[in-house]
């Protein structure tokens, strides 16, 4: 088989291992549980809440995305195009994975290539790190207009290739590349993980040399697990729950990065969204929940899991007394337990409204 | 000097930063690690050393096995042989900590500069195993070497 259809297949592979086992996080959570938010005194009915926001000169209907996923076969090609109608409704970015399988053959760019379906949809392309390494920025630049994306996801996923069977274990230089990238793509970069979150060193490295960090924590999908069903070395499942919660990776990031900062990994209820919110992030991203919404249901199925998330949201809001996201993202917030004994210990810099209680 | 007990807890609450961008390559990563007793220095290859309870048995097998350091602990030394070479090192410069898999290794570092990682005879087949998981947790923790390991980002749970 030629390196092309072994890139399809392991995605095919990859998307069969995350419909059909259990690939979360087994002793780790997102640590969202260690946030509270002091509710606003008064009541707003949930159709008050105003959750509209702009995303580079681009009107959104509520800040969630759909975290990046697939392409380059058929069968992602359904999923992508029925996640970009479903998201196009709903009036919310989505990303696509990565995008190394068009790059390397062409006849594969219809499989991303999704606002033929959802022409007002805002999407997000999507490559690896250490691809970058191999491709200059004109083939990148080339990529990017292929899709007619409107942002670029660069994922840096060191735990997953270290599992991967076939993984890339040279990640020297990456940064420098990605800087560079970012400086001569026509369109804004974003930096993500795929599971293991980001730290505040690593961001302080990306601080505005790129527009934002979608910090994938710890707490949902492990890819490091996902590999781990793949391989057949079975030594490595003390690997399973490595990297940085998702509260924790938000904090993190947010305390040495001034760009936007969005909150992703293990999001799975309009709750877990809005402490997120509350914490600081610009966008909260979700992608195993929403592949399963397709898979059951098709673009309809994914719309209603959309929509009915965004409405949870704008009723949670409304029970706490907030009726706009600007008006969470001043709330007073207290962060306890774990969350907060770690966020102290690194002295990450956080606002003066979220109170840090330790036991 | 203490054996295992209350060191393992301070390992287990070691919980690394993880780093999404290691300026570098896994064939960076080099696991040598020195210790140093009087004017001398022992190398381990492999950073946590082989506990043995019979001295002679830990001499002879470290003339089978070049690669691997093997203990013995007096009363108040660790008696190392390295291709059958004895070292002795003074057993109160060091806390013997047993692990279980690579990322204890790493851990043992990370939390005391007097942890001495071991492992006992039974584990002995894990020494391929142990080293691979130790490579991840360095690679992930952007750690060339023990030294950089010592000072990685962590949480102490
Ligand atoms: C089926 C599937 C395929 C994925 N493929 C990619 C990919 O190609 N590129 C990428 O950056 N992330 C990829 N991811 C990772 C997600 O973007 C996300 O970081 C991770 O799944 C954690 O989010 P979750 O807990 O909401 O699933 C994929 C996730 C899923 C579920």
């Amino acid at each position: 088989m030629d390196e092309a259809s072994l890139t399809e297949n392991r995605k095919m592979e990859h998307i069969n291992i995350v419909l059909e086992k259990d690939t979360q996080y087994k002793e780790k959570t997102t640590f969202l549980e260690y946030v509270k938010i002091l509710p606003n005194s008064g009541s707003i009915k949930s159709d008050e809440v105003e959750l509209g926001m702009n995303l580079i000169g681009k009107e959104l209907s509520s800040p969630l995305f759909v975290s990046g996923m697939t392409g380059g076969h058929s069968v992602a090609f359904g999923i992508n195009k029925n996640i970009a109608i479903a998201a196009e409704k709903a009036g919310i970015p989505m990303g696509v994975g990565s995008q190394r399988a068009m790059v390397e053959n062409k006849q594969l760019v219809y499989s991303y290539d999704v606002k033929k379906y959802a022409p007002n949809l805002f999407l997000i392309g999507n490559i690896g790190s250490t691809k970058l390494l191999s491709y200059n920025d004109s083939r990148i630049q080339e990529m990017v207009n292929d899709i007619s994306a409107d942002m670029l996801a660069i994922h840096t996923n060191p735990g997953q290739e270290s599992v991967q069977p076939e993984g890339d274990l040279d990640f020297r230089n990456t940064k420098d590349r990605i800087v560079e990238l970012a400086s001569h793509l026509d369109k804004p970069v974003i930096v993500k993980e795929v599971g293991n979150g980001i730290s505040k060193e690593v961001a302080a490295q990306l601080d505005e040399k790129v527009f934002g960090i979608d910090v994938q924590g710890a707490g949902g999908t492990t890819w490091i697990g996902v590999e781990l069903f793949r391989n057949k070395d079975k030594s490595l499942g003390s690997f399973w729950d490595w990297g940085i919660p998702t509260a924790l990776s938000v904090l993190e990031v947010k305390s040495s990065f001034s760009g936007s900062v969005w909150a992703s990994g293990g999001i799975r209820t309009a709750s877990d969204i809005v402490k997120a919110l509350a914490l600081g992030a610009d966008l909260c991203g979700m992608a195993k929940p929403v592949i399963m919404a397709e898979r059951k249901n098709g673009a309809e199925g994914a719309y209603v899991f959309l929509s009915g998330m965004i409405n949870k949201i704008k009723e949670e809001m409304a029970d706490m007394g907030f009726g706009s996201v600007a008006e969470l993202r001043n709330a007073k917030v207290e962060i306890t337990g774990t969350l907060a004994k770690l966020a102290s210990q690194r002295k990450l810099k956080m606002d003066k409204r979220i109170g840090v209680k330790q036991v | 000097m203490q054996v295992a007990a209350s060191s393992a807890n301070d390992i287990h609450s070691i919980m690394f930063v993880h780093n999404a961008l290691p300026d570098l390559s896994m064939d960076d990563i080099n696991l040598e690690c020195s210790l140093n007793y009087g004017k001398s220095e022992l190398v381990l290859s492999f950073p946590a050393v082989v506990l043995l309870d019979d001295e002679k048995k830990a001499q002879e097998m470290s003339k089978k096995d070049k690669e691997l350091v093997f203990c013995h602990l007096s009363k108040d030394s660790i008696v190392a042989f390295s291709a059958g070479k004895e070292h002795v090192l003074p057993a109160a410069s060091y806390n013997l900590v047993q692990v279980n898999n690579g990322i204890e290794i790493a851990k043992a570092y990370r939390a005391s500069r007097s942890n001495l990682p071991f492992i006992n005879e039974s584990q002995l087949s894990k020494v391929k195993e142990f080293t691979k998981q130790l490579r991840i947790a360095m690679f992930l923790t952007n750690s060339r070497n023990i030294g950089e390991l010592r000072e990685a980002p962590a949480y102490r749970l």
